[in-house]
């Protein structure tokens, strides 16, 4: 009782603390799982291909479908091909393999027909013919089988549409493959290119490496990463003077034990065990309050979800920066006021 | 009273470090509850604004589905431009419906005077001032009023002779010319003011962005219909349209409209259905900066009141002299509300700094006091509880 009487503020900073850094690196991690997760349903083992012209004037007179055709001859692999055709939308194209969108109805594209998904609130575009839905883009209608809402993966900006691909249209474009492997897709490039060496190409796999999967967390993540901050700030500020203060608040017991021949290292630790059981015991309630504010949707656009790792990742990040402010608070102690004196014994 | 305020500024100066970290913890603070108070003043006014626009028909915007390859096409084909010029005609001189467009930008002026305009940017001892080109229909839509001169007249935006742009120019500018002047951009291109705008002006180009945009430090120019010629001109201005009718079935027009001249892939969306997206935007980013809100000033709050506690502690037996020479509570009040006191004003002042409104400005000082009353709260309560023979006691120890 008397351990709590004297601590009442390093708890209310404690509960502050464990409060936000729970919440912090509960977003943290979440949002770098989110970074392994690729757009439009496509799975970890895609790739982007880019296809163009060594001369950037020049037209190539090849078509896409030239492209699926190698692609299909390579591998006997089910697999999708989407090809970006505007800011809003791609064309797909699907062999043996489902569309990966989590569509309204679970429809899927029937093949040969020129079919569309759309998002939602695209629906309005609709424009009905013979009792059938349809979108126009390009001045060709395509049929609405089905409707998605879209999901913001990363930093890309979410689709509102997906048309049948148009194996007509130039070859030139952007691609991402899923369900071959690289070197299937290499091999029908290069073929490609032996038919129109003017083509160039680049193949890369969509999957983010460590690093830029970090550079898009702290993008992402900016206001939480710039809160941590804050938070460290703020302890640096505001926590060494509190915890020099509850020392001093408890210089009785501490000249109690260097009569009875406690050493400096003694206090220290003693001091040391008192000051993480006061931490722990706070953080316990922060982590609390954490919940609570998740659990009722306080902070639901900036954290979304309470992670047991960033709970473990939070705790540790606490004991480190308590330790760390008993240590330099008995230094500061040690040299100014002499509370506590090395080699007493 | 007065000599209570200087023992607690001098209390401040002893404790100069504390004093300035303190002064920070509470500048952030207030800047904070600044910026919170502005996003709420600036989503309100969004919402109004909006229901301005909508109250009595439907306004739909252009989303362009074109891929830049065919963009490149189009702006590489010299036979584009005719076609372009009717599919223009036909969205903005339309009998079925209206339209209206703009689009922003900024020219660089050399007038010492404008540097003293407030929301005119300096660039390399030249002014930048933002304008908006608009087409017929916006003063209308936006309900923008004129405060002196005149509005665009049909000519304005169908002149081939003049030599001068007419321009419409935002209150603040209104301290560097007046109506009739004529000025020169960087590019030698002259402009005269025909008219000054009223205080308070604003619009949104709410499929673009979701911010409300002031045009008191901004010039409105008029899209001058005669100078269109390449794709590039009409490529500005068609695509971020918007039309306004209580009819859908124009809008399926214009997409038509389009494909068959072979221009543009367009879809729609109504601005009813835009703006909720705008105000989840505008939302996430109140929710931010509420959250670092609340992380400082959950800090600044406990920094305060320990801060407050270890003065109480250090002046005990002060105070006791204070009380037995006569001093009432109230006077003990008022020296520790006044360690406070300095450090709130300077926070409060600083906020100046930044492009603050009335409404702002009596949120963040409410707040202020809310939070100096609960810093003081505690130590107060732990003084008044103490009794003064405890305080004098507290000496011997």
């Amino acid at each position: 009782m008397g351990l709590l009487n004297k601590s009442y503020y390093i708890i209310a900073y404690y509960i502050v603390v464990a409060t936000f850094t729970c919440l912090a690196f509960s977003s943290l991690i979440d949002s770098y799982e989110q970074t392994a997760v690729l757009p439009d349903g496509l799975s970890p083992g895609s790739m982007r291909v880019t296809v163009s012209m060594s001369e950037e004037d020049k037209e190539s007179s090849m078509k896409t479908g030239r492209l699926i055709k190698k692609l299909t001859t390579q591998s006997n692999d089910p697999f999708l091909l989407y090809k970006d055709i505007s800011s809003y939308g791609k064309a797909f194209f699907l062999q043996d393999h489902s569309l990966p969108l989590s569509t309204a109805n679970g429809h899927q594209p029937k093949q040969g027909h020129s079919v569309v998904v759309l998002d939602h609130e695209m629906a309005h575009n609709i424009r009905k013919k013979d009792g059938e839905k349809y979108f126009r883009f390009n001045n060709r209608d395509y049929e609405v089988i089905d409707f998605f809402t879209p999901k913001d993966v990363g930093m890309e900006l979410a689709r509102k549409f997906f048309i049948t691909l148009d194996p007509t249209t130039n070859v030139t474009g952007m691609y991402e493959v899923d369900g071959l492997s690289m070197d299937s897709v290499d091999h029908a490039l290069k073929s490609l290119q032996k038919e129109e060496p003017s083509l160039k190409f680049e193949v890369t796999p969509l999957r983010l490496t460590v690093s830029e999967r970090l550079e898009h967390v702290i993008q992402d993540q900016l206001v939480v990463v710039a809160s941590l901050l804050v938070t460290i700030v703020f302890i640096m500020m505001s926590t060494i003077g509190t915890t020099t203060a509850w020392i001093d608040a408890r210089r009785d017991e501490i000249y109690a034990r260097y009569l009875v021949g406690a050493r400096f290292r003694d206090v220290r630790r003693w001091l040391l065990k008192e000051y993480l059981f006061v931490v722990f015991g706070s953080f316990a309630v922060g982590a609390m309050c954490a919940f609570l504010l998740l659990a009722v949707g306080a902070f639901d656009k900036v954290v979304t979800s309470f992670d047991g790792r960033g709970l473990v990742t939070a705790l540790a990040f606490c004991l480190l920066i308590g330790t760390s402010t008993l240590v330099v608070a008995t230094w500061i102690d040690q040299r100014k006021k002499g509370i506590i004196r090395k080699g007493s014994s | 009273m007065g000599n209570q305020f200087l023992l607690a500024l001098k209390d401040l100066w002893r404790q100069k470090g504390q004093t300035f970290i303190l002064l920070v913890q509470i500048m952030l603070v207030i800047g904070l509850i600044q910026f919170a108070a502005l996003s709420f003043i600036d989503l309100h006014k969004m919402k109004e604004e909006v229901k301005k626009l909508t109250s009595d028909k439907e306004i739909y915007g252009l989303m362009d589905l074109t891929s830049e390859k065919d963009i490149d096409t189009l702006m590489n084909d010299d036979k584009k431009a005719p076609v372009m010029r009717s599919l223009y005609e036909f969205i903005f001189h339309n009998k079925n419906f209206s339209a209206f467009r703009m689009s922003s930008n900024s020219l660089s002026v050399k007038d010492p005077a404008l540097l003293k305009v407030k929301g005119v940017t300096p660039i390399r001892g030249q002014s930048e001032i933002e304008y908006v080109m608009t087409t017929e229909k916006f003063l209308d839509y936006f309900r923008i009023d004129i405060a002196k001169g005149r509005r665009f007249v049909a000519e304005d935006y169908v002149n081939k002779k003049t030599k001068s742009t007419p321009v419409l120019i935002g209150s603040r500018l209104a301290q560097v010319w007046d109506v009739g002047d004529i000025f020169t951009d960087a590019y030698g291109d002259q402009y005269k003011v025909i008219g000054i705008l009223k205080e308070g002006a604003t619009y949104i180009d709410i499929m673009a962005s979701r911010e409300i945009q002031q045009l008191d430090s901004m010039m409105i120019s008029p899209v001058n219909d005669s100078k269109l010629q390449y794709f590039s001109d009409y490529d500005d201005i068609i695509p971020g349209s918007y039309i306004v009718s209580n009819d859908e079935a124009v809008m399926k027009q214009i997409v038509d409209y389009a494909a068959k001249l072979k221009t543009y892939a367009f879809a729609y969306k109504s601005m009813s259905q835009q703006v909720k997206h705008v105000i989840a935007d505008k939302q996430e980013w109140i929710q931010i900066q509420l959250f670092l809100l609340s992380l400082v000033m959950s800090f600044t709050l406990i920094s305060l009141i320990v801060s407050l506690l270890q003065f109480v502690a250090k002046n005990r037996y002060e105070f006791g002299i204070h009380y037995l020479t006569g001093a009432t509570d109230k006077y003990i009040i008022m020296r520790i509300t006044f360690q406070l006191l300095p450090l709130f004003i300077i926070g409060n002042l600083v906020n100046f700094f930044i492009d603050v409104t009335v409404m702002s400005v009596c949120v963040t000082f409410l707040a202020s006091i809310v939070l100096g009353m609960l810093a003081v709260i505690i130590p107060v309560m732990k003084i008044r509880r103490m009794g003064l023979s405890s305080i004098l006691r507290w000496k011997i120890k």
